[in-house]
């Protein structure tokens, strides 16, 4: 399964990103409706914030969803928040993150979707600030063999 | 969208209206439509530093759009520090950031009776008391305005000290290091009481066609990655051209005394990499982050961090002002940028005092107490403190050259090497044809991104350059055969780049494998749905040029104004190319070559068929009727 891997240091600030994200998500050219935000505390600080869902294999915005608008695809592991159930102003799933994945878009919030497996923003980023990379998601059960019995 | 807001800073009044389609289509944007504004906003008599000036702000066509390296942006005006056309393009996230705002264009009018910022957001402009940013340097200033506002995506512009008190080779800068720089912009807003301009907003940009327009994004981000040029460009910026001046002899010395300073070799941009760069910026939608960010020790002690520095600083301060030496240079452009003086005037001016200092012209009675000895520290930035302080020999140069010059006497003025008033950059390109050609034709005064031809230095098969240009050029810079096609489709191709809001670094004014008119054509159509023939591009530029020419001749400009500064005429001293000079009789050949090619007539004004051809035949007849007879 694949996820986004963020390496901030190496993030220019040039929103390429977003701009190509933004592009390929609505038809109109609005940068609202990127899913993923690069943003920069001081002009003097050249680090910059990487906000964009990473599909953790943890993820506490899916165990907060009160309204189950936010699902885990089993076949890709890819978050998918589906806007027809996802209530105006709830914003749990935001509140959750604390990667800051969620994002306003206008009408609601959105998450990155990946694009299909092939992000066009990992290939804009030259300096691959933004990288994709294989992962496993653990089966379900226990993660670790259970504990040989206690001598006592 | 396609906005146009005119804001009148003395009855804090903002009116918007629509940019008409015919505008749009002969001018497109950025510095095209901006000229066209200041043209018949302004006339011959209007004074710079007076409410009757206008500051313009454009964005180009395709800024902020999802193109690559479409960032671009200008600010116009007439030039306080040249007394004419007055014109800078810039950089980084602003100009993007105002299309997302809502507008296009901005019209500053009149002057607000208390310093105010704009605070330019989702289709409003609001004036907001800007008093409290007084004691404060650029970086500062941005970020109190993001402070303030509470959302660090806010984009500013902003002027600092130097700009406030209308020094006339003040810019306007954004970020650390991405300035709208040359010609006084700064002061113009000074003189407006604007500090600051931020945008900030969420609008939607149509795109005609975004499939077809993601396809040619796609194509040309691999183009430009793939270029061999990139390498450079993404790793030294336009520090690159550091080494190559220095190495063959073009490096500009001592005040273009000498052009091989042969000083230490610290003046490397790879030792400015090793040492003292920490990050890399880009601008909007770029790939190529050409931008440095540093971090300095000074020599009291302090550690600072600043962006940059560009060849025009290294350059300026190193070769030219004989300081070899980055913890010298870094201070000096940082202080620059901090208070928002034009770094490329500031190393003029100071390597001109410290000629006038070596030849005995003046004396420390004039520099307020300074030795200006080439390469001293305590001189350069005293020069620079000064200037922003308005005392000693900066009470003069802040007025200009011109009036330092009159005030100083004893022929002050010979040692300035300028075009039209405005500075040449450090490096000596005397030995360069079309480049020569091109500073003495530029429209804004002696500039490197509105007419160098670059690629002269590279020595290209002249099958190369035919394919581009349509005429074979020399690979031989000293030559002069053809080069006047080579400086009109140059000047005609950038004019193009700032209407569009392309950055040249990603363009073919650098490098043949980047990108091109036709790949601007592809990426207009996608994006606007406005179709063009290469050719009928290219006219866009050329209306563009025609148009600031006769902006110039308005002013009483003409042949005599299109020279080189007197120094060419004296052979290069040192290097492989010692005794290269510019001659006097085959250059005003070449300058009649490229008159004639343009369809000007002998005095260098434009003729009444060539404007008729472009469509600038009433802008001709007012310029006429201003002149007298024989003028257009």
């Amino acid at each position: 399964m694949l996820r986004l891997t963020v390496r901030k240091f190496q993030c220019t600030g040039c929103r390429f990103c977003e701009s190509v994200c933004a592009a390929g998500h609505a038809p109109a050219f609005s940068l609202g409706a990127a899913r993923l935000r690069i943003s920069q505390e001081t002009i003097t600080e050249p680090t910059f914030a990487v906000n964009v869902c990473r599909q953790c294999t943890v993820c506490l915005p899916l165990a907060a969803c009160p309204t189950g608008a936010l699902t885990r695809e089993a076949r890709t592991g890819v978050l998918r928040l589906d806007p027809a159930r996802c209530p105006a102003g709830c914003r749990l799933c935001a509140e959750a993150c604390h990667l800051g994945a969620f994002h306003d878009g206008g009408h609601g919030l959105i998450l990155c979707d990946l694009c299909g497996g092939d992000p066009e923003c990992v290939r804009v980023c030259y300096t691959e600030a933004l990288l994709l990379s294989e992962y496993q998601l653990p089966a379900r059960g226990p993660a670790r063999p259970a504990r040989e019995p206690s001598p006592r | 969208m396609n906005k146009l807001a005119t804001i009148d800073l003395d009855r804090r009044q903002v009116t918007v209206e629509e940019i008409a389609p015919d505008l749009r289509r002969r001018f497109l944007g950025g510095r095209g439509i901006n000229t066209h504004l200041l043209f018949h906003a302004v006339d011959e008599h209007t004074d710079p530093l007076g409410p009757g000036n206008v500051l313009l702000f454009g964005t180009g066509l395709l800024t902020g759009l999802p193109w690559v390296g479409a960032s671009r942006s200008s600010f116009s005006a007439k030039s306080p520090e040249t007394g004419h056309l007055g014109d800078s393009a810039g950089g980084g996230h602003f100009g993007a950031e105002v299309r997302f705002a809502g507008f296009d264009h901005l019209v500053l009018r009149n002057r607000a009776a208390e310093p105010v910022y704009l605070w330019v957001h989702d289709g409003q402009i609001e004036l907001r008391d800007a008093r409290h940013l007084e004691a404060l340097t650029l970086t500062d200033t941005q970020d109190a305005i993001k402070h303030e506002l509470g959302d660090t995506r806010v984009q500013v512009a902003a002027i600092g000290p130097a700009g406030r008190r209308c020094v006339r080779w003040a810019c306007i800068m954004h970020t650390m290091a991405d300035a709208w720089g040359r010609t006084g912009m700064g002061a113009v807003m000074g003189s407006k009481n604007v500090w600051a301009i931020a945008a900030r907003g969420g609008a939607t940009l149509p795109v005609a066609d975004p499939a077809a327009l993601a396809k040619v994004t796609r194509t040309h981000y691999e183009q430009i990655t793939r270029s061999k040029g990139f390498l450079a460009t993404s790793s030294y910026g336009t520090l690159v051209r550091l080494n190559n001046t220095r190495t063959q002899g073009y490096e500009g010395g001592f005040n273009h005394q000498r052009n091989m300073t042969e000083l230490p070799g610290e003046l490397d941009a790879d030792v400015f990499l090793d040492r003292y760069e920490i990050a890399k910026t880009a601008c909007f939608n770029c790939p190529t982050h050409c931008r440095h960010v540093h971090e300095v020790t000074l020599r009291d002690g302090t550690r600072r961090r600043g962006g940059g520095p560009e060849y025009g600083g290294a350059g300026g301060w190193g070769s030219q002002c004989g300081a070899a030496d980055w913890r010298t240079i870094l201070e000096a452009w940082d202080y620059c940028n901090d208070m928002g003086l034009d770094v490329l005037s500031a190393t003029a001016y100071t390597a001109w005092l410290m000629e006038l200092y070596e030849k005995g012209v003046i004396g420390e009675a004039d520099t307020g107490g300074l030795s200006l000895r080439w390469g001293d520290h305590d001189a350069i930035m005293g020069v620079l403190r000064q200037t922003v302080e308005r005392r000693g020999i900066g009470a003069l140069i802040a007025e200009g050259w011109m009036h330092a010059a009159r005030a100083i006497g004893r022929g002050a003025e010979r040692f300035f090497d300028h075009v039209k008033g405005l500075s040449i950059e450090c490096d000596d390109v005397r030995g360069h044809r079309a480049q020569v050609l091109g500073l003495a034709t530029s429209s804004r005064g002696a500039c490197h991104l509105r007419s160098r031809y670059t690629l002269e230095e590279f020595a290209l098969p002249s099958s190369v350059t035919e394919a581009l240009i349509g005429v074979p050029i020399p690979s031989d810079a000293a030559s002069y055969h053809n080069k006047e096609h080579a400086t009109v489709w140059t000047e005609n191709v950038c004019a193009l780049a700032d209407a569009l809001g392309a950055c040249k670094f990603l363009s073919k004014w650098l490098s043949t494998g980047l990108l091109g008119v036709d790949e601007f054509r592809d990426a207009v159509e996608a994006a606007t749905g406005m179709r063009f023939t290469t050719e009928e591009l290219v006219r866009v530029g050329d209306r563009i040029y025609n148009m600031e020419r006769l902006f110039l001749v308005r002013q009483g400009m003409s042949r005599k104004d299109d020279a080189p500064p007197a120094k060419f005429y004296e052979p290069w001293t040192h290097g492989p190319r010692a005794g290269t000079r510019v001659e006097r009789e085959p250059f005003e050949a070449l300058l009649d070559r490229y008159y004639a090619l343009r369809g000007w007539d002998g005095d260098g004004i434009p003729t009444p068929e060539a404007l008729r051809a472009l469509g600038l035949e009433r802008e001709g007849a007012l310029v006429a009727s201003a002149r007298g007879p024989g003028r257009c």
